[in-house]
Formats: C-alpha cells, sequence, structure tokens
C-alpha cells in the first residue's frame, strides 16, 4: 500500500469529480473481528479514496478537524459519559 | 451677605454624612459623635433653630447623589431652611467642583448660612483673605483624598482579580463562596446539578425558553429566588414580578458563562473614574481570564459544543420539544446560508427533504435540494465505518465498563419532591393556623381571605410541581433504559445504528451541501489516514523485516 497520495485524495474536488470513478461505501465490508490496523489497511484497499467516495448516488466528501488533538475515541467516550 | 445679617433667627439643617467606601473609618466620624459636635457647637447660638436633621450614613461623597443631601438643599431651594451646619465640608461632598459651585454659587444666591464647624467657616462673617484660599484648598484635598483612596483600591482589586481571588458580592449560580476564604469558589451540589442539567439539554437540542419553562415547571428556584432562599441579602432594581422565574435570557447566560469550566473572568466592566457611576464594558482582551482557577462544572468538550449551537441559528419547529438532529449543522456550499427542512406529501406519504434558505426565499441561489434520509444514510454509513475501522473498539469498551449507573438523577428528584410534599404540608399548617386567628377575630375576613389565597397559591403550585417531578422520574427511567438499551446495543455491534442529536452533535461540525447530491461531512475529530497508514508499516518493518516485500501493495 505504499506510495498512496492522501494528499492528491483530499484535494479532489467534490464539486467535479467524476460519479462513476468513485468507489461505493456501501459495498466496503471489513470484518470487524480483524486487529485495528488490518481493519484500516482493508477499509483503505476497498474504498480507494477515503476522503472522497460514493454513497448510493450520493457523492460525500470526509473533512477531519485540524484545530483539535480530540480523536473519535475522545469523542465517544464523552458522548458516553454524558448519556 | 447684608440681608443674612438683619435676620435674627436661622431655621438651620443639620448633614451629617459616613460612608463605607471613601475610608472615614475614625471613630471622630460617626454619625453619633458629627451630631454632638455640632449640637455642643450650637449651645450657645441661640439665633440657630435646628429643624432638620439630614443624615447619609453609607454614602461616599464623591457626587451629591445622596438623599438626604438632595432632601437639604430642596429645602434649601424652597425656603424652609436658611442655614446648613457640618462638621467639616468633607461631610458635605468631596467633589472640589461640586462643592465649589454650592459654597461660592448655589447658596450665597439663595442666601443660605453655611458654617463648617471644623474649619472655623461661617459664611455670616464673610471671607476672609485666608479663607478665600484655604477653603478651595482644603477642598481639593478632601477630593484628591477621594482619589487616593479610589487608586488604592482600584489597584487592590486588580491584583486580587490578577491573583484569581473571586471578588464579585455573589458567587456564580452553581457554586458557594469558600466558608473560610470568601474569594474562593466550591461548589454546589444541588446549583451544579441544574446547571449539567441545562447544559445537557441545550445539547439534546432544546431552546433556552424550552429549557426555562421546564426549571419553571419544576418549581425550581431561579438564580435570584435561589440566592434569597440561602438567606444572601440580594436585591436587584430589575425584578418586576413577585416571585423572579427562569428565562431565556438566564439559561443563555449560564450556557454562555465560562465560570463553568472553571475559567474566571473577572474585570469586564469598570467606571471611567470614582466620580463617575456609569459602568462602561472594557473590551473582551483586556478582561482577566485565569484559566483552571475553580473546579469546574462542565468539561471543556461541553462547554465547546454547546457554544458552536448558541452560534448557529437553530429553531425548535411547532409542537416540538427539540430542534431536528442536523439543526444548525446544514449549509449551502454556494451561499453559505442554512438549508431549511420542509416536507412534502406524496401517496399518503411524507418525505422529509432540505434546501437552501436563501433560494427558498429569495431564489437568488439555487435550491441544493436533497432529501432527508439521503443526508442521514450518508452521515450514519460514514460514522458507521470510521467507528468499525478506526477506532481503537478495545479502549471504548472499557470505558463504557467504568460508567458508573446513574441513579443519582432519580434521587435528587426525589428529595425535590420530598421537599415539595412538607412545603404542601406547611400551607395546610398555616391555612389551619389562619383560619384560628379569624375564629378569635386576629384577623378580620378580609385579611384571612387575603392571606389565605396567597397560601392556596403556594400550595398548589407546590402540588403542580410534585406531579411534574414525578413526570419527570418516569421519563428518566425510561430514557434510563433506552440509553442502557443503547450501551448494550452498542457493546454488541461495536457500532451505532441510528443517528440522534446527540450524536450529531458531539461528532460532526459541519454539513456542506452542493447541487447534485454532493455534500461535504467534517467531522469534529482529528485523523489521517496517512500518519495511521505509515505508522502501521513502521510498525511492521520493526517486527518482521521480512514480510515487508510481501506487504507493500
Amino acid at each position: 500500500m505504499n506510495g498512496i497520495d492522501f494528499e492528491a485524495m483530499k484535494k479532489v474536488d467534490v464539486r467535479t469529480v467524476n460519479r462513476s470513478t468513485l468507489k461505493d461505501i456501501n459495498d466496503v465490508v471489513v470484518d470487524i473481528a480483524l486487529p485495528k490496523e488490518e481493519r484500516l489497511r482493508s477499509f483503505i484497499e476497498q474504498i480507494g479514496n477515503p476522503y472522497c467516495y460514493k454513497c448510493g448516488d450520493l457523492v460525500v466528501k470526509v473533512s477531519f478537524a485540524e484545530n483539535t488533538s480530540a480523536t473519535l475515541e475522545d469523542r465517544l467516550e464523552h458522548y458516553l459519559s454524558t448519556m | 451677605m447684608d440681608k443674612l445679617n438683619t435676620d435674627t433667627k436661622y431655621r438651620a439643617s443639620i448633614y451629617l454624612r459616613l460612608s463605607k467606601e471613601d475610608g472615614d473609618k475614625s471613630e471622630s466620624d460617626s454619625i453619633g459623635n458629627q451630631r454632638d459636635l455640632i449640637h455642643h457647637f450650637l449651645k450657645d447660638k441661640p439665633d440657630i433653630e435646628v429643624v432638620s436633621e439630614r443624615i447619609d450614613d453609607g454614602y461616599s461623597g464623591v457626587n451629591f447623589d445622596r438623599p438626604a443631601v438632595k432632601k437639604m438643599i430642596e429645602d434649601a431651594e424652597n425656603g424652609v431652611i436658611n442655614c446648613i451646619v457640618v462638621k467639616d465640608l468633607s461631610r458635605f461632598g468631596r467633589n472640589f467642583v461640586e462643592v465649589g459651585k454650592y459654597i461660592d454659587q448655589v447658596f450665597p444666591a439663595l442666601s443660605i448660612r453655611v458654617i463648617s464647624i471644623n474649619e472655623n467657616f461661617d459664611s455670616i462673617n464673610g471671607r476672609s483673605q485666608s479663607d478665600n484660599i484655604l477653603l478651595p484648598f482644603l477642598s481639593l484635598i478632601n477630593d484628591a483624598y477621594l482619589r487616593d483612596i479610589s487608586i488604592k483600591v482600584r489597584s487592590q482589586l486588580e491584583i486580587k482579580r490578577k491573583k484569581g481571588d473571586f471578588i464579585g458580592s455573589f458567587a456564580v449560580y452553581g457554586y458557594f463562596k469558600h466558608p473560610e476564604n470568601r474569594h474562593k469558589l466550591v461548589i454546589d451540589d444541588y446549583a451544579a446539578d441544574i446547571v449539567r442539567d441545562i447544559f445537557k439539554w441545550k445539547i439534546e437540542g432544546q431552546s433556552q425558553q424550552r429549557i426555562a419553562d421546564k426549571l419553571n415547571e419544576l418549581d425550581i428556584l431561579s438564580p435570584m429566588e435561589y440566592k434569597k432562599f440561602c438567606g444572601m441579602e440580594y436585591q436587584t432594581s430589575f425584578q418586576t414580578n413577585a416571585k423572579a422565574k427562569w428565562s431565556a435570557v438566564a439559561i443563555g447566560r449560564i450556557l454562555k458563562n465560562e465560570f463553568y469550566v472553571g475559567t474566571l473572568v473577572q474585570g469586564k466592566r469598570t467606571t471611567p473614574n470614582h466620580k463617575v457611576k456609569k459602568t462602561v464594558t472594557k473590551p473582551s482582551d483586556e478582561w482577566i481570564r485565569i484559566e483552571n482557577n475553580h473546579e469546574p462544572i462542565i468539561t471543556n468538550e461541553e462547554f465547546a459544543i454547546v457554544n458552536e449551537l448558541l452560534n448557529s441559528d437553530t429553531r425548535v419547529a411547532p409542537h416540538k420539544t427539540e430542534v431536528y438532529t442536523f439543526s444548525g449543522l446544514l449549509y449551502c456550499a454556494d451561499c453559505g446560508n442554512q438549508l431549511v427542512r420542509s416536507s412534502v406529501c406524496r401517496n399518503g406519504k411524507t418525505y422529509f427533504y432540505y434546501m437552501c434558505g436563501k433560494n427558498r426565499i429569495t431564489k437568488k441561489c439555487t435550491s441544493h435540494r436533497i432529501s432527508d434520509t439521503a443526508i442521514t444514510d450518508g452521515i450514519l454509513v460514514a460514522l458507521r465505518q470510521h467507528i468499525a475501522n478506526i477506532v481503537e473498539m478495545e479502549r471504548i469498551l472499557k470505558y463504557i465498563d467504568t460508567l458508573p449507573y446513574k441513579s443519582t438523577n432519580v434521587k435528587k428528584l426525589n428529595v425535590q419532591i420530598i421537599s415539595k410534599e412538607d412545603e404542601v404540608k406547611r400551607y395546610e399548617h398555616l391555612k389551619t393556623a389562619l383560619f384560628e386567628n379569624l375564629s378569635d377575630s386576629i384577623l378580620d375576613k378580609n385579611e384571612y381571605l387575603r392571606l389565605k389565597y396567597v397560601y392556596d397559591e403556594k400550595q398548589q403550585s407546590a402540588e403542580l410541581a410534585i406531579t411534574n417531578l414525578k413526570q419527570e422520574i418516569d421519563k428518566l427511567i425510561k430514557n434510563r433504559t433506552e440509553e442502557t438499551l443503547w450501551i448494550e446495543k452498542f457493546k454488541l455491534y461495536q457500532n451505532i445504528d441510528t443517528i440522534d442529536r446527540k450524536i450529531a452533535v458531539n461528532l460532526i461540525n459541519k454539513i456542506t451541501v452542493y447541487d447534485d447530491k454532493r455534500l461535504e461531512i467534517s467531522f469534529k475529530y482529528q485523523y489521517n489516514f496517512d500518519l495511521a497508514l505509515s505508522f502501521i508499516q513502521s510498525m511492521e518493518k520493526e517486527i518482521s523485516p521480512r514480510n515487508k516485500v510481501k506487504e507493500a501493495v
């Protein structure tokens, strides 16, 4: 999996990207029994570009927060603590 | 002064003033001492008859905004008095300009005799050369004294603020002043719980008004009433109702108050100088902010989420108590306006969709129409994939096991019910006693009816509160089971299967909608596929260098 240009993937323009070139996230199946590293690797392999993909007939672009050190684990824990 | 000399009898007002603020602390300045001194002085002056005594106890001489001095000047203007006696000029006032105006212009024009005992000044004698020089000087010194004290006090307060000492008269709702050190704050468990509820309800999507209504329905004392209830002498001129209620503004103020995350912010307002009482708000970069100053009630994350919500424009739909899941998170990519929710009925089924707010009102942007299901689906699938593939699930599952079973809220409400039941009983007793007073003719019928009406009202509001509290407990228990179910399901499937408002605001920063069914989801957490992947690879290199070639795809 070396040589994947994630920077270029991030820069894909959601307005102009050709739908037919994108993979559908609904087709991605990862076994949750696998270790975390394997799951991540498998996800990236299947989705192609984790920053821009299709979800049904929707084109979805994803961006992560840059001004925080909070991870998804942190956010989930906070959510659980306020239940 | 000629006219005064012919007047044989003087109708005098003696004026006494004592201030807590401007340093008149010596015993010689006590009201009693001032009075004694003046009466002693007047003993051998039969031509002066004291007709009134005007006392301003606890007023600074910085201005003439004092009730008794105002009355005295009014009397002088109306001719009720024609003589004023004070112990020294600083009693009359410490403001150089104002005192000079009265002594040199107003009183001579009204033919008022002014006697200031300590300065040996009596206007009937006219002004000697030395008076002309000395009096303004004395007045100036009186004024300078104020300025000096003001500077001392101001700098002292500034030091306290910078040190993190709380210097307000009353602790912020949710805290008590420390019993031994009034500059420190400790959490007031009861009020802190209410503050936590307020933040929680806001995150769940309730409006400030709805939260205020809810607290009023539960008959929870508003911060002002709570202060009174705790025995604090709190007074305000803003109160309009007999009993202060929670308001949307009060809720908003609590939600925006950094105090609750442990930050002490003081010195927001000031007065231009000690003579001007009008307060001005300082620019926020001059406020004194001290982080981690006291124990927080709200976490930084929660505070941040709530304040982002407050900045976005959301509205609870009619007949709903909470906003929609994505309210305030959906924006049009082209004009930046928020998307608005609408519905359409087709073949007896209602479909919800979102469209650009600007398009709907002015048609100056394209529709950006997108169905509610498409958005919800897009976000749910993305989150599910992230939870499945980038989260360290072990950590979350372990964390779940550490969560305490929360029965505290129910307990808290039960305690409130008991106290309300006591209240109901107390009014019942009071009414019985009232009736006895009527029978014994201690009260007449009108008084009886008036008091009975008051007690009836209070009893009814306590009864209503009990009903509401019981409903709240039912709701809590129901939510508890829902929450427990949610957690059980999460543990089982190691994922979520729906998105509610709380998840949305905890995990999503913004959803930008483009035309042609395209959208961008910006999450509230950081992640970098690039780094994560290279981290894995470097780990593998270390563990088994021979696998390197095989693994590289």
